[in-house]
């Protein structure tokens, strides 16, 4: 008897067990779509907790990596420099065609005020941690609530497009990167316009699914952020073309992207203090005001 | 109490440090330890029900600390803990290489579950061909870790034992080994 009772309890205790992981998951993924962002205190305590930790213990290895790979550049440092000179020279050459040109056509005002138009607050950031598990791609920032970090905010390197904050503790903040499975970007290339979609693979590339055919989209071809989802802002770059899949006989035609940001070596992160309209009516906009309002002292630009 | 609370700090130091490593080794090529930890659990520890629920605490602890959906990496490491324990009864797991074999297979499944997950409770992509590619590295750095980690777990058991049998018989075999 007590055997059987044994037995029983054990048997209740996965059922119940189960159960919960069974349900987390359901309410966890209907909130992939719903209202949320900000983790309950449980979670958050548990971040606020893990990245700190996390942060003190990669100062050291950060130390040994950052002095050898100082040493490295330094190696190959004068061939570099040497490179860059010459580049330099052509872009200013160029750069001052292009004035020139823009002044000549009375655009340059109005491109200026576009600019401030578009001007978001940013606050730096460093990466802390990455995804604990190896199936999933997001990582750990160190700026959370009372930085005024919010859910749905995008996250920039001076690489490019990182990903998007998808929750918040006080003093940490989980970001989905761009290579992640679950990210979908609408994105267009920089030379020819050709809209498609960016999506993350679960590796270290992305794929651009796009429709039409022919030599729009070439290996090389920079693909950047078309602003249309109302997610990310305009212009943000997402990474190069380097294959074009054989589409067969679809229609939607496949190229693969190597990211603009080495998520590697990833270390300082910028987050943009203002979310898009979609991501406003997601979240809701007054989370959105206060981010901005509440934004710190120190941002990036 | 005390070897419950050990391993799970013991656990929780794991998913810390699994997302420190990350940030500068590539994710696949990053032994699971999480998963190997409860493995060990699996094969070592006692209490089936004390057992069960440290798998599901430490799954929901790596949800908290990943991107994946709350409950996922609970339900799976609950998985991994009653295939483990069924396994060191059912099957002959002495020794590192039928343990690597066995731990191999439970990551392939472990990633296979995951798969299944993802695309049942969530709209973005499933894990496919593409994204199962870094099984291999994987089942292969879980397989050579597997016993370091599970020798690990067996001995932070005894270590934190309240028996007093189990810590005495531990203190013998250390000192067995060193003279």
């Amino acid at each position: 008897m007590p055997e059987f009772r044994s037995g029983l309890s054990q048997s209740l205790l996965l059922a119940a067990l189960v159960a919960v992981a069974v349900l987390s998951m359901a309410v966890d993924g209907g909130r992939e779509t719903g209202e949320g962002g900000e983790m309950s205190w449980f979670t958050g305590a548990i971040l606020d907790v893990a990245a700190p930790v996390q942060k003190v213990l990669a100062m050291p290895v950060d130390f040994v990596r950052e002095t050898f790979i100082d040493y490295v550049d330094l190696l190959m440092v004068r061939e570099e420099n040497s490179e860059l000179r010459a580049r330099v020279a052509a872009l200013d050459e160029e750069n001052l065609q292009l004035r020139e040109a823009l002044v000549a056509s009375g655009r340059l005002q109005r491109i200026a005020e576009m600019r401030d138009a578009f001007e978001i607050p940013m606050l730096s950031s460093e990466l802390v941690g990455v995804d604990a598990s190896p199936w999933f791609r997001s990582a750990l920032v160190d700026r959370g609530q009372v930085d005024g970090v919010r859910a749905g905010m995008p996250v920039i390197s001076e690489q490019g497009l990182v990903g998007l904050v998808r929750a918040t503790s006080t003093t940490a903040a989980r970001t989905m990167l761009v290579v992640d499975r679950q990210s979908a970007i609408d994105g267009t290339v920089q030379r020819s316009r050709t809209r498609g979609l960016v999506r993350g693979r679960g590796t270290d590339q992305l794929e651009f699914e796009f429709v039409a055919r022919g030599h729009d989209v070439e290996v090389g071809d920079l693909v950047m952020t078309s602003g249309l989802g109302g997610v990310y802002p305009k212009g943000l770059r997402m990474g190069e073309v380097v294959e074009i899949l054989d589409p067969g006989s679809q229609l939607m035609q496949t190229a693969l992207i190597e990211p603009a940001v080495d998520f590697g070596r990833l270390e300082q992160v910028f987050v943009m203090l203002r979310r898009g309209p979609t991501m406003e009516l997601l979240y809701g906009a007054e989370d959105g005001d206060l981010a901005v309002a509440e934004a710190p002292d120190d941002p990036a630009s | 109490m005390r070897p419950f609370v050990g391993i799970l700090g013991l656990g929780a130091a794991v998913a810390i440090l699994q997302g420190l490593l990350g940030t500068f080794v590539p994710q696949h090529y990053c032994p699971d330890f999480g998963l190997l930890l409860v493995v060990g659990l699996g094969l070592s520890w006692r209490g089936f029900a004390s057992g069960l629920f440290l798998s599901a605490f430490l799954g929901f602890l790596t949800d908290f600390l990943s991107g994946s959906l709350l409950g996922q990496h609970g339900f799976l490491r609950m998985s991994v803990y009653l295939a483990s324990r069924l396994g060191s009864r059912h099957l002959s797991l002495l020794g590192p290489l039928p343990l690597a074999c066995f731990v191999a297979a439970l990551t392939a499944a472990n990633a296979a579950g995951m798969a299944v997950l993802t695309s049942t409770f969530t709209a973005g992509l499933p894990l496919d061909g593409t994204a199962l590619t870094g099984i291999v590295p994987q089942m292969l750095l879980n397989a050579l870790f597997a016993a370091p980690v599970a020798a690990v777990a067996e001995r932070a058991t005894l270590m934190l034992s309240d028996d007093e049998n189990a810590r005495r018989m531990l203190n013998l075999e250390t000192r067995g080994r060193t003279a």
